[in-house]
């Protein structure tokens, strides 16, 4: 035995591509490189309206994608953000509407439905895996079905409506022509995850997403924090359901209905490992901002040469 | 009159069908070291389970410290104070050695958080006071190779200030000094009153360490004595429930004759490895080729060149005298290569897979028609194979989880019998295995040889090299410092050679090294 021997040279995994893995580094790394390019392909410049309405759309699929990220690290699935999401926005559209509350007292309202219904949905999940031990895929697609069925009972057809005043707090600006609001959400998103990481849950949800046998023989209470976890997701996808609606600024039944693969696209990208144990929020994050940007600019290639020479051309113009 | 650290009466623990324990008493001292013997699958991994929180008994009771106990889980046996070296590593591998030390019991500041610096350093003290100074809290268990983690999995337990300390075959992959440091440990923890109950195949350790013994058969107790009232062969025959004979199959003389004319099968000219350099040998039909050596001298890393999991930085390879490029252990098994791995849980077998599976998948090449595999003659094949290494039938159906070690070891070695292996890579294959099987597992090894076959035969066990090998080979820092022939195998011989003392009486005429 030679000390040099206790640590195994791990030829594939050297120190700084861990170093890369483990804090969503190559995530950002490929969201910069998706800007850079294209910055360089478009003709127009890179306008405060572009910073503020691409991350209008995609601060949504964020949180969203946080929520996923806590299940994913776990060792679970969680298919029910998309119709978390829908409920949430009926919710707030049929119950609070275009309501005479001030605008602080109608936000605080409206953050505690979206939040409240999420984790309730996301408890209902979390004791149904952890405590019954039902596969966490059947348990959140039977949700799933359930919730976006509630969903059409509320509200059967798009319509309806938010306080114009609480949607544009949402996505307005906290500092005009530098930081628009969403971007903050994204901030506190990203710090409300550093902070979960860092409680002795964050360590137990690492522990059993990565070898649930083990955390259990080590003491850890692998059920509660299996169930906290959906909760916790749960109300990340509340959250994400309520900003939608103010982004939205009407009601949709089936609003949150594409999300499910996106969601699951912006974790992979975010270098989750789907079964859990290694992987992070942050990737997330910027996975779910590279996919908003992406499927925005092929969408907005095709606009034609009329829209891209108005004065007010978005950025993501094609050259056309 | 001692009091009573420990008193289990009557537990039983069904698995489905299966009972792992059938009524089975124990009861030991405070303040003792007592060992648990018997074969694998007598139940004693199955009483830690129990003493741990982690399986709950279907009948029998168990008091600790005079105290009945009603409910285990694993946060009620810490509160006892019983703290668990486990056999199968507890150690979470995505998690850093102080965060797996401390879960659940991690520094945290006001806002409820974990203080990582504090962690990482608590962690360090403690490593360094029970002796351990070459590994990194900050390290992820994953990047650490076996022994580490064992020790690591030990120290976790000690670390605790355990009254009761459990050890579950805590030496199985553990070096010979690693196994001084433990027994001085354990030296240590009993002078300050700790009860230890240790599990391990090794007598040699057991006599070493330990006041006092049980033993187990068939989840059953057979009996519990005083160390000194018992010679070796009588506990084993206490283990098995029989005599054992010889452990070891006769060598056969003329094989060192014969192979000296036979065409070597496996050849390495000058072979280097990331840790290994100027490696020569040559192995021949009908030779089992010893490998000894302290942990992480290059032995390793010299198997995985050879079945092509790691590529040589220099020298060749020649399989039945063709230099060959072993570029994955595709190429070796089509070499006529098969190797049994350092873990045969995680790289020898697929645990959620039935032993047909496992046993088929390197050969399936041979069991298809039109693309598809034909399950019955696949069946046919894998089942006597099976009957060669002597595992039950069942195994063809059943997931090898549900097999115990030297069953599934047994069920490794069949794989590569149905690829007609020429060359059988072994590396440590007896680790964690009892008795009985070990000796079913010498005379497989030695039926195998005898009838062509060539073996390259890692062990950590210098009698198994000493009594099975027709020829050793030492490695010491990266290089074969010494070949010993039948004639001069000796335990001392080997081990003098292991710990890098050149020989002085130059008694062997086989120097391996030229320079």
């Amino acid at each position: 035995m030679t000390d040099e021997a206790a640590a195994l040279p791990n030829l594939s995994t050297r120190l700084p591509v861990a170093f890369l893995q483990r804090s969503g580094m190559i995530a950002f790394l490929v969201l910069l490189a998706v800007i850079l390019a294209l910055i360089a392909v478009s003709p127009n410049r890179l306008s405060y309206f572009d910073l503020s309405t691409i991350s209008a759309s995609g601060t949504t699929l964020a949180l969203a994608g946080i929520g996923e990220t806590i299940v994913v690290l776990g060792g679970g699935l969680d298919l029910s953000p998309g119709a978390i999401i829908s409920l949430v926005n009926v919710v707030l559209v049929t119950q609070l509407g275009p309501s005479t509350l001030g605008v602080g007292a109608y936000t605080a309202l409206a953050v505690t439905i979206a939040i409240g219904i999420g984790a309730g949905i996301g408890a209902i999940n979390g004791l149904l895996v952890s405590y019954l031990r039902l596969p966490s895929i059947i348990v959140t697609l039977a949700t799933m079905f359930v919730v976006q069925g509630a969903a059409l009972l509320i509200l059967k057809f798009p319509g309806g409506s938010v306080s114009s005043d609480f949607a544009n707090l949402l996505v307005g600006d906290v500092i005009t022509d530098v930081l628009p609001v969403p971007i903050l959400i994204i901030g506190l998103g990203m710090l409300a995850w550093l902070y979960i990481k860092r409680l002795r849950f964050g360590v137990g949800l690492y522990a059993i997403g990565s070898d649930a046998a083990a955390a259990q023989a080590s003491r850890v209470n692998v059920r509660f924090i299996r169930f906290l976890s959906f909760t916790i997701a749960g109300a990340f996808f509340g959250a994400a359901g309520l900003f939608i609606t103010a982004n939205a600024g009407s009601g949709d039944p089936l609003i949150g209905a594409g999300f499910l693969l996106k969601v699951f696209t912006a974790v992979v990208i975010g270098g989750t490992l789907i079964g859990g144990g290694r992987g992070g929020a942050l990737g997330t994050v910027f996975g779910a901002l590279t996919l908003t940007i992406v499927s925005t600019f092929s969408w907005l290639w095709a606009c034609g040469p009329t829209t891209c020479r108005s004065s007010r051309a978005p950025f993501f113009c094609s050259p056309c | 009159m001692q009091a009573t650290a420990l008193s289990i009466s009557r537990l039983t623990v069904r698995y489905g069908p299966t009972t792992a324990l059938d009524a089975a008493d124990l009861e030991i001292g405070a303040g003792q070291v007592h060992a648990l013997l018997g074969e694998n699958g007598a139940g004693k991994s199955t009483i830690v389970k129990v003493l741990s929180g982690l399986v709950r008994p279907n009948a029998g009771s168990l008091g600790v410290f005079g105290r009945i106990v009603a409910r285990f889980e694993p946060r009620y046996a810490n509160a006892l104070g019983i703290r668990t070296a486990f056999q199968e590593i507890s150690l979470v591998k995505d998690l850093t050695v102080a965060q797996n030390f401390m879960l659940m019991e991690e520094p945290l500041n006001a806002l409820g958080m974990v203080r990582g610096r504090a962690l990482d350093d608590m962690v360090r003290a403690r490593l360094e006071q029970l002796g351990i100074n070459s590994i990194d809290p900050r390290t992820e268990v994953r990047r650490l190779d076996l022994p580490s983690r064992q020790k690591i999995e030990i120290a976790r337990a000690i670390s605790g200030n355990p009254r009761i300390l459990l050890l579950d075959e805590p030496t199985a992959s553990l070096s010979n000094r690693d196994v001084q440091w433990l027994g001085d440990v354990i030296e240590r923890l009993k002078r300050s009153g700790t009860t230890t109950v240790l599990i391990s195949h090794r007598m040699q350790e057991v006599r070493a360490f330990c006041s006092a013994l049980t033993i187990f058969r068939n989840g059953r107790t057979v009996g519990a004595y005083a160390m000194g009232d018992l010679g070796d062969a009588e506990i084993i025959e206490l283990m098995i429930g029989r005599s054992l004979g010889t452990a070891f199959p006769p060598k056969r003389d003329r094989v060192e004759a014969n192979s000296k004319m036979a065409a070597p099968v496996l050849a390495c000219q000058n072979v280097a490895t990331v840790r290994g350099s100027d490696i020569s040998f040559s192995l021949h039909p009908g030779e089992v080729l010893g490998l000894a050596g302290l942990d992480g001298m290059g032995q390793r890393e010299l198997f995985l060149a050879l079945f092509g999991v790691l590529q040589p930085t220099a020298g060749e390879i020649r399989v039945g005298g063709q230099k060959v490029q072993l570029r994955s252990p595709a190429d070796a098994i089509t070499c006529g290569i098969g190797m049994l791995p350092e873990d045969r849980k995680t790289e020898a077998l697929f645990l959620e897979l039935d032993g047909r599976e496992n046993v088929s998948l390197p050969s399936l090449q041979r069991f298809l028609h039109g693309g598809l595999i034909r399950s019955r003659v696949e069946q046919k094949m894998v089942a006597n194979v099976l009957d060669l290494v002597k595992v039950v039938r069942r195994a063809l159906w059943n997931p090898v989880r549900n097999f115990s070690g030297g069953n599934q070891q047994k069920i490794a070695v069949a794989k590569w019998l149905l690829t007609n292996s020429r060359v059988l890579l072994l590396y440590d294959p007896t680790r964690g295995i009892d008795v009985g099987t070990k000796t079913e597992i010498y005379h497989l090894i030695r039926r195998y040889a005898d009838s062509g076959g060539a073996v390259l035969f890692y062990s950590t066990e210098i009698p198994e090299l000493v009594n099975l090998c027709d020829r050793v080979m030492v490695i010491y820092r990266r290089r074969i410092v010494e070949t010993l022939a039948a004639s001069a195998l000796s335990e001392s011989t080997i081990m003098s050679a292991a710990v890098g003392r050149q020989r002085i009486d130059g008694a062997s005429e086989q120097h391996a090294t030229a320079h």
